[in-house]
């Protein structure tokens, strides 16, 4: 095995010959990215070269809504707000990486941060980075979605890489928000159930409700990208500062499209760490 | 060791450093924070460690407050009731990058990081070492004395197997596994990076009403500051990085902060101390290390799949324990190493 030895090889010599070589580089000759050495690594091995950190972000404030009391119903103000932020901040993000050149973006992390801007008032961001393909996509198409827009996912590198192999390209990130709130059980019923283990079907069919509005606005976004599927999906529920009995569900995931027929990843062989 | 009293003029390493380095460098024996499995990892790469190099540098850092007047919004229509404020135009951002008072501050944090990340340096070559891999950069309020901080780098040193030197030696915030996978893959970490914006916006009347609205509605003002200051910190890195060249960045951590401050111009504007009016005042830091491809005779090995069989739960809680104590610990690494714990479930 002494082929494979770096030293050998030349390796750390090579290396330090490139350091020892190194010039100014002129303004914008530089990337960013915002992928770990393991997500940047294997994002270049699956044909892809970063170009560049794009961000979108948005401070919305968010208008009032009171939902009644003992009524499941979802607050369509505050959907709207959650959906219509997000999707200025990725937007924005896209027409950064649309302005580079790229072929999409990976890795994009989509978070809601409550900062010093007061009640009410949130900061939505999407960062992700830049990436352009070194080869047109199999079968002579373009990696863009048919929007004509940059494609974006928010799977890691390792997730990228691993669906690449698999033969299947990301489109574009789907969501589907829903904010509900759940009514309050009327004097009535609570006291019926005093004292006993039973379920409350009023609360179910609300979390059901809301999921189900969740899910199915993702569904139709990916449709609208005549996406084959949806990878990765997250459901989450998020309280923000609505106080008790609102909840916004929130269902993510990436869109995909298949590249060629067989979906074959080489067999991995198996392995024994002995660092740990 | 000596009782400090050496007088020391600033210029090159202090005499306590001098002297650790030079009885390192006689002894042969090194040290090292690497763990052993980042350790192997340089190791595997054909690199040795050198030895433990740190750099550290305390600077007075005053920040707010008229004197020293770094967060001036720059709004003409500070200090003015709205209806006279509002044909001043909407508030610009104050960005650093773009020469507003809030540069020199930033200035002054840079050159601080720079001095510290110098020394540290300075130590490497001491030592015969090619570079510094697991460096990490702390910023921290020194105990005795407010608005000092004190900057500080500490890392590993490390000399490349071979007879190629380079002039300078890299520093680069990647771990020993990071540093050697790296390596493999044909990409050598070239420099430290920290990009820094602030930048300072009056509230002016269209974000007050945007902020009072019962309406959904986009703080546009703010988006705007946010933005920019994101941006001009990613610009900053660039301009940096593109200082001793290379091929890209990689970021280690990026953070926002976003406070509120009364007013400067408004205050001065009419004469007192504080006015009613606010500026909100966002400072984004961005840190990375850029990296340069370079060609090897040798033909890398593809990643291959594999499918673990060792014990991975007790591996990935360690990942997990060292992310979550490095002081910039990558957020998102952090989520995935849970996520995959959580996946591994019983197979651990």
């Amino acid at each position: 095995m002494t082929s494979s030895d770096p030293t050998a090889q030349g390796v750390p010599a090579d290396a330090m010959r490139r350091l020892a070589e190194l010039e100014p580089g002129k303004p914008g000759s530089i990337f960013t990215s915002d992928l770990s050495v393991n997500e940047f690594l294997l994002v270049r091995e699956a044909g892809f070269k970063p170009i560049g950190l794009v961000l979108g972000s948005s401070i919305y404030h968010v208008g009032i809504q009171l939902g009644r009391w003992g009524k499941n119903q979802e607050l369509t103000t505050l959907s709207q707000a959650m959906y219509h932020a997000r999707e200025l901040a990725m937007t924005r993000m896209e027409a950064e990486a649309a302005a580079l050149g790229a072929d999409g973006i990976v890795g994009v992390r989509l978070t809601v941060e409550a900062r010093e801007f007061g009640n009410d008032i949130a900061e939505f961001i999407a960062i992700g980075t830049a990436v352009k393909a070194d080869n047109p996509a199999p079968g002579g198409g373009s990696w863009l979605n048919n929007k004509g827009l940059p494609f974006t996912s928010d799977l890691s590198g390792q997730d990228f890489w691993t669906l690449i192999r698999a033969g299947y390209a990301p489109l574009g990130m789907v969501m589907g928000t829903c904010v509900y709130h759940i009514a309050h059980q009327k004097m009535g019923a609570v006291f019926s159930n005093l004292g006993k283990n039973v379920e409350i079907e009023q609360f179910t069919q609300a979390l059901y409700d809301a999921r189900e509005l969740a899910m199915s606005r993702m569904q139709a976004e990916a449709e609208e990208l005549n996406a084959e599927g949806v990878v990765g999906v997250q459901l989450n529920a998020h309280n923000h500062r609505w106080g008790g009995h609102t909840t916004e569900f929130f269902s993510i995931g990436t869109a995909v499209r298949p590249l060629r027929e067989d979906h074959q990843i080489e067999r991995p062989t198996m392995v024994l760490s002995l660092d740990g | 060791m000596t009782d400090m009293s050496e007088s020391w003029s600033g210029a090159g390493l202090p005499p306590a450093a001098a002297e650790r380095m030079a009885e390192v460098r006689g002894s042969g024996t090194w040290s090292s924070a690497l763990s052993t499995g980042e350790f192997a990892a340089v190791r595997a790469v054909g690199f040795e460690p050198v030895g433990q190099v740190m750099g550290s540098a305390v600077y007075h850092v005053g920040r707010s407050g008229r004197y020293w007047g770094y967060h001036d919004c720059l709004f003409n229509g500070a200090g003015f009731g709205f209806s006279f404020g509002g044909g001043a135009g909407p508030a610009p951002v104050a960005l650093s990058g773009q020469g507003a008072p809030s540069a020199a501050l930033v200035d002054v944090f840079e050159q601080a990081r720079r001095t510290a990340l110098g020394r540290m340096t300075a130590e490497c070559s001491v030592l015969g070492g090619d570079g510094v891999v697991a460096a990490e950069l702390t910023m921290a309020p020194f105990p005795a004395q407010p608005n000092c901080l004190e900057f500080k780098v500490i890392g590993t040193a490390v000399r490349a197997n071979g007879p190629v030197r380079s002039k300078t030696p890299f520093t680069s915030h990647l771990d020993g596994q990071g540093f050697a996978k790296l390596v493999t893959a044909g990409w050598v970490p070239v420099e430290l990076l920290v990009g820094m914006s602030v930048g300072v916006r009056h509230d002016d009347y269209r974000t007050q009403r945007q902020t009072y609205s019962w309406q959904n509605v986009e703080v546009t003002g703010w988006s705007q500051l946010v933005h920019e200051v994101r941006a001009d910190a990613r610009t900053q890195l660039q301009r940096q990085g593109a200082r001793r060249g290379g091929d890209g960045v990689i970021l280690a951590n990026g953070t926002l902060r976003v406070w509120r401050e009364g007013c400067l111009r408004a205050a001065s504007r009419i004469g007192g101390t504080s006015s009613e009016q606010e500026d909100h005042v966002a400072e984004a830091t961005m840190i990375g290390t850029t990296v340069a491809r370079f060609e090897t005779g040798g033909s890398r090995p593809g990643t291959l799949a594999v499918l673990p069989l060792g014990n991975r739960g007790d591996r990935l809680r360690k990942r997990l324990a060292a992310v979550a104590s490095s002081p910039y610990g990558d957020p998102a690494e952090y989520r995935r190493l849970v996520t995959e714990l959580n996946d591994a479930g019983g197979q651990g």
